[in-house]
């Protein structure tokens, strides 16, 4: 036989394979196309870079479909499958979307039904529904219809043979797959980070490729190995920090920490060129001066005023987040947060953290902590890890603050934050003795519609000819929404100013004010800084937010601080005000007043960011500004190294609760050890640990 | 709906057409007496479908059941009992008197053009649907984001509440088809439910929507009653798959 002949042959029994399959072939182009259309509204690529597990799981599906005899079964088992991979992806689709670009990952399961508060609102991709619904349209219909008219499939005893030895070698394929993909997790060396080819994005192995990833990830390749002890507590002890030229300028003041949902700068400033779509939004008919809008916006906001423009207020202008509220939260009471497959609220509420701010300030100085949130008791696992692993002495909740009847209203409507301030003052500032107040505020929180309880705030705006409402524009409107909504918390701050002022405290009170992230519901923040893409010159500017550091009364003369901060940088900031000198190795910022700069990485999104970068790693640098040079990158390789130590140390803290029993006592002993001396002096105490 | 099987099959064509007035007069009287029933079967239908707007006169009795965004579920629910018992007596009746089964499934099978045409359809209204909202899903627009649950579930009420307004169109639909085609035969069909989906039923949908409720887009819904005629034509006048399509149709 010639090879025209054998090609001829082997051409027709092809066709005839593919004819009577008809259903399995037409089902891999529509999981493919469904699959690449979600990351391609993920991602905005439409390919994967490493495919493979997600094409093993198609060569099982096909492999299963041959075991089956005739074509309306096989037609059904598609059908499911296809239906399957559409409902994971738009899920999948729908997480990234409500969360502001979060991809799948273990510790999410942890999040139980906190996940469904978190996801509010679905919104959905239009491309990928118009999409998949075509795909899955033309296959529903025609798949049927040719049931009848298509031979029947062979399901003989052979092929079952070669299809069983097929089916052995693609599970055993994607098991190697997932453990290859997963071997080199070590939590004693996370710095194959900066160095990895993913991207942290759906276009490496696509969504069902993901999930599998991450579910065998978490089950399987995420223990922590607790490692040398000794090399630990060398680690922990090995350094202080620094002291500034700020340090101790608050020594013996009240604490006041107001992590502020959402806030942005262009809640109450006028920014031409940071937030164009902003305040400084050209409206029809309106000819003021951008003076005469400043001059509104202080009626609109006095209280952040007062703060801004206080003498004895630290403005952190560069600073930045990039983090859910959580991570935030516990970035600013501990100053590290660890890279574990569990979210530290729910993993470890009960860990021993005694370098937590309130643990701290009352190991030192027996100081009482309370935090306070107007947001439900239970989110986030607060009621437990608040007063267990944080340390603080309560937790006040909405359930706490708000008759029985008022919940909030339900999805949109917030509890208000000057409701909160104003029905706890006492408690928050307490009289007659020294108190850490930790402050969650929630009004500002998406989403940005209009809500009842702040139609006064609406008929102010108007009145000022801010934002006006305009049935054409829904980012407009979103964002005089948003807007409205920190008018409330402008009105909380001044409820907190009055009573400290009417009560001697202002003087002794240390107040923060920060931004927890970025206002990303409904896209606000793109919207107001007009920033949309990666490639949009300073990019990095998306995520600068808030912070704002009163020190009592004292003439400080409104300084800023311009260089990169974060929200990891807010507690060393804040205990070196207070004159508090703590292991430097279990914080992952610097205090604000040091010439050093920190890094970023953010937990919830796996990228490393500074002002001028913004990375995943350095194989796969999405953004830098057009001053980065090489000096700039090998500081940034320097700096991300040495946080990626501290994380995997602290890795080992969080997951053997290191501090458990003995250590918390030693803790606390070489923390008053090293406070006790001079300032100057207590830089290395390597001997204390000894 | 009215499909054609055996029991229910549109007579014999003339083999002359004149003019609609012999062909007309060439209609035996007892297939003459059916459509002119099946036409007040029409006719009853759009009544009962747009005088159950008058249950609003309710209002103040809903009120009395409980406050809020009650009233609005409660008269929704109404309305769906009174239109799935109003469809069980005219089945009923319809077949009783003119042997004309309701919901009796086509038997032949669509073939391969018309299915894609249909998908086709289906997928230029989404798409200028879509289009008209910036490229959203038209359920996340209507849904509302931001809205409190009340809302939300009132929003989805609305759905089911344009579900059953669609089944009822187009059953009024089907009758005037039946009806129609047996009172004029012609030679090829004439599309007379496609004609009266879109202007009976749609303009006088849209007309009272637009004036009698706050309803944003009912120039939409209107648009989309083009979407269903050419639907219900493609699909060989099959009711379940024309409600079927419709129904995604108007979802998405």
């Amino acid at each position: 036989m010639s090879f025209k002949q054998v090609a001829k042959t082997a051409g027709k029994t092809f066709l005839r394979f593919i004819k009577i399959n008809y259903l399995m072939v037409a089902y891999i182009f529509a999981s493919v196309l469904i699959e690449l259309t979600g990351i391609a509204v993920t991602a905005g690529k439409f390919y994967m870079t490493s495919p493979w597990l997600f094409l093993s799981f198609l060569a099982l599906a096909c492999l299963i479909s041959q075991y089956i005899p005739n074509h309306k079964a096989r037609y059904a088992y598609f059908m499911c499958l296809i239906l399957a991979n559409f409902i994971l992806d738009f899920v999948f689709i729908v997480i990234f979307d409500s969360t502001g670009g979060t991809i799948f990952e273990y510790a999410m399961l942890s999040l139980r039904r906190d996940a469904m508060i978190i996801v509010e609102v679905i919104p959905m991709s239009f491309t990928f529904i118009f999409v998949s619904g075509i795909v899955i349209a033309l296959y529903g219909t025609l798949g049927f219809m040719f049931t009848k008219r298509i031979e029947r499939p062979n399901v003989a005893f052979s092929a079952k043979i070669t299809t069983a030895a097929l089916g052995l070698l693609v599970i055993v394929g994607n098991t190697l797959l997932a453990f290859f993909g997963n071997y080199r997790f070590d939590s004693n060396d996370l710095t194959y980070k900066l160095h990895q080819q993913e991207t942290g994005t759906y276009a490496n192995k696509g969504i069902v490729g993901n999930m599998y990833n991450e579910l065998v990830r978490g089950l399987w390749f995420s223990d922590i190995d607790v490692g040398d002890t000794k090399e630990l507590h060398d680690f922990i002890y090995s350094h202080t920090t620094e002291p500034t030229p700020l340090t101790g300028r608050a020594d013996g003041f009240n604490v006041v920490t107001i992590l502020c949902e959402s806030f942005e700068w262009f809640t109450f400033l006028y920014d031409a060129d940071k937030f164009p779509n902003g305040f400084a939004r050209p409206i029809d008919g309106d000819e003021r001066s951008a003076d005469e809008i400043k001059s509104a916006l202080k009626q609109l906001y006095p209280n952040f005023y007062r703060m801004y423009e206080s003498k004895s207020t630290v403005i952190l202008n560069n600073a930045h987040s990039l983090e859910k509220t959580d991570i935030s939260e516990n970035k600013s009471i501990l100053g590290n947060y660890p890279l574990l497959y569990q979210y530290v609220n729910y993993g470890y509420p009960e860990n021993s953290l005694p370098y937590s701010m309130p643990n701290v300030l009352k190991t030192l100085f027996g100081v009482e902590s309370n935090s306070f949130h107007n947001g439900d008791k239970t989110f986030y696992n607060r009621d437990i890890h608040h007063t267990n692993a944080l340390g603080f002495n309560s937790y006040t909740a909405g359930e706490d603050i708000y008759p029985p009847d008022e919940d909030g209203g339900g999805l949109g409507e917030r509890r208000l934050d000057s409701v909160m301030f104003d029905t706890c003052k006492e408690q928050m500032f307490p009289e007659g003795r020294r108190f850490n107040t930790y402050i969650t505020t929630i009004t500002q929180h998406g989403q940005y519609a209009e809500r009842e309880n702040l139609q006064d705030n609406y008929a102010k705006m108007d009145e000022y000819g801010i934002l006006p409402f305009d049935e054409d524009d829904e980012d407009a409107n979103a964002l005089r929404y948003y807007c409205a909504a920190g008018m409330d918390t402008d009105k909380a701050i001044g409820i907190m100013l009055d009573y400290l002022d009417e009560h001697d405290l202002a003087n002794k009170t240390l107040i923060t004010m920060f931004g927890d992230h970025n206002a990303y519901y409904q896209g606000i923040s793109n919207y107001a800084k007009n920033i949309y893409f990666t490639d949009t010159a300073d990019y990095t500017e998306l995520y600068r937010v808030p912070v704002m550091i009163k020190v009592g009364n004292s003439d400080l003369g409104n300084p800023v601080v311009n260089k990169f901060t974060c929200t990891s940088d807010i507690y060393p900031t804040i205990l070196d005000l207070l004159g508090v000198t703590v292991f430097s190795n279990l914080t992952y910022g610097v205090t604000a007043f040091s010439p050093q700069e920190s890094i970023l990485y953010s937990r919830a999104y796996d990228k490393f960011l500074t002002d001028k970068i913004y990375f995943n790693s350095l194989s796969n640098i999405i953004y830098k500004a057009p001053d980065v040079d090489e000096e700039y990158l090998t500081d940034i390789e320097q700096r991300a190294t040495v946080l990626l130590d501290k994380i995997s140390h602290l890795n080992r803290i969080f997951a053997t609760d290191y501090f458990k029993g003995g250590n918390t006592t030693e803790f606390n002993t070489l923390l008053k050890a090293v406070n006790e001396q001079p300032i100057s002096a207590s830089k290395e105490v390597t001997s204390y640990a000894a | 709906m009215t499909e054609n099987t055996e029991q229910n099959s549109i007579p014999e064509q003339p083999e002359q057409y004149a003019d609609f007035k012999s062909t007309f007069a060439s209609v035996p009287q007892q297939d003459k007496r059916r459509a002119y029933t099946l036409l007040i079967a029409a006719g009853v239908t759009l009544a009962v479908l747009f005088l159950s707007r008058l249950f609003w006169l309710f209002k103040p009795v809903f009120d009395l059941v409980y406050y809020g965004t009650l009233p609005i579920i409660l008269y929704y629910i109404l309305i769906g009992i009174v239109f799935t018992v109003f469809i069980i007596l005219l089945n009923r009746y319809l077949k009783k008197h003119c042997d004309c089964r309701l919901f009796l499934p086509q038997k032949q099978q669509m073939d391969v053009p018309r299915t894609l045409a249909v998908i086709i359809v289906g997928a230029i209204a989404m798409l200028c649907v879509s289009a008209g909202f910036k490229f959203k899903v038209k359920i996340q627009v209507e849904m509302g984001s931001g809205v409190t649950m009340a809302t939300a579930l009132i929003n989805l009420a609305i759905y089911i509440y344009y579900g059953l307004h669609l089944w009822l169109g187009l059953t009024a639909a089907a009758l005037v088809q039946r009806a129609l085609t047996v009172l004029l035969p012609t030679k090829y069909s004439v599309p007379w439910g496609a004609i009266f989906l879109v202007t009976v039923f749609g303009l006088i949908e849209f007309a009272l929507e637009a004036w009698t409720t706050t309803h944003l887009y009912p120039w939409l819904y209107y648009i989309l009653t083009y979407a269903y005629a050419l639907v219900y034509e493609l699909t060989n006048r099959s009711f379940h798959l024309t409600y079927w399509a419709c129904i995604i149709i108007l979802v998405l």
